[in-house]
């Protein structure tokens, strides 16, 4: 009679620990899953925060070494239109003699998943020419990210009006 | 006694298990609801802000007191004078009539009792002076504290 009783238990353990450990299993998939975007939170800002201070950060003698650099945290056709664009670019910053400093007053995640991000981020820059008073420029910026190769990498950006 | 001996080892294994998925449950829970929370607070942003910022100059304290339940009650008096100050005085002049409309937002941070976010906001003053509506665009920090079940603006910083 002991031991009919005790097989049963057994089996009936079984089928809970089999039950429990899918359920677990499922359950820390998706666990992993929003976890990740929380984590990932930060450097998507950080990648955008950085490409936005570069581009509005610009003096006739840096500006392409600053624009090589921010090269490797681009991708996709936002990548093309800066590597064709740059030249262009650095001679009129040159022949204007365009000072810019930008700096990051805010920045926000308006969308966010484990591949794509959308940040939102407020820049001020302090622009100043030769002849023309130094005037502070607002910026209202949006920034779209991808994530490849374990790396968030600037595939677009937009003023917001 | 050889299945007591396995009996027991099921159980070892069952409780750990369950203790792994309570762990894992209770992380999905406070991330899921993380996420809704700053979901909340954003949406109540956008809307708050809009309906604080859209005015007639003429009805503006007036509109103050009516609004006044969507901020915290320690930053309403602060709001109200703020806005009584420094926005009454050319609004009413001009019997403005404004309008504010937030064409994107985000989250800068998130707790579940206080949210920060990023508001890109457009405001269109129309004034019986000029025919052609004037629009500014700005950009606000605003912060909301949970109290209750509701968020309520503690903060409107413009940057």
């Amino acid at each position: 009679m002991k031991r009919p009783v005790l097989m049963i238990l057994i089996v009936l353990l079984t089928v809970a620990t089999a039950a429990v450990v899918v359920g677990g299993v499922l359950t820390i998939r998706a666990d992993k899953h929003t976890s990740s975007i929380n984590a990932e939170r930060s450097p998507a800002i950080a990648v955008a925060d950085r490409g936005v201070e570069a581009l509005t950060t610009i003096s006739p003698n840096n500006s392409a070494a600053t624009l090589k650099r921010l090269e490797p945290s681009l991708t996709g056709d936002f990548l093309k239109q800066f590597e064709s664009m740059t030249t262009t670019f650095t001679s009129v910053v040159a022949k204007g003699k365009v000072t810019s400093k930008g700096s990051i007053a805010a920045s926000a995640v308006q969308s966010l998943s484990a591949t794509q991000a959308k940040i939102l981020v407020a820049a001020t820059a302090s622009v100043s020419a030769p002849k023309h008073q130094t005037t502070s420029r607002a910026y209202r910026i949006r920034v779209s990210l991808r994530r490849t190769g374990g790396a968030w990498r600037i595939s677009g950006m937009e003023f917001v009006s | 006694m050889k299945a007591r001996v396995l009996l027991s080892t099921w159980l070892v294994v069952v409780l750990i298990a369950g203790g792994a998925v309570g762990v894992a449950a209770w992380r999905h829970h406070s991330s899921t609801s993380e996420k809704s929370n700053s979901a909340a607070a954003l949406a109540t942003a956008r809307t708050s802000i809009t309906t604080l910022l859209t005015y007639q100059g003429k009805d503006i304290a007036h509109e103050l007191s009516a609004e006044e339940h969507l901020l915290t009650p320690e930053y309403a008096g602060t709001y109200r004078d703020m806005m009584l100050r420094q926005v009454a005085p050319t609004a009413q002049a001009a019997n403005a009539s404004v309008a504010a409309s937030v064409v994107a937002s985000g989250i800068v941070r998130a707790s579940s009792q206080s949210v920060v976010t990023l508001l890109f906001v457009n405001v269109t003053t129309h004034t019986a002076k000029d025919p052609n509506p004037v629009t500014q665009g700005s950009r606000l920090r605003v912060t909301l504290d949970h109290s209750g079940k509701r968020w309520l603006v503690s903060n409107v910083e413009p940057l």
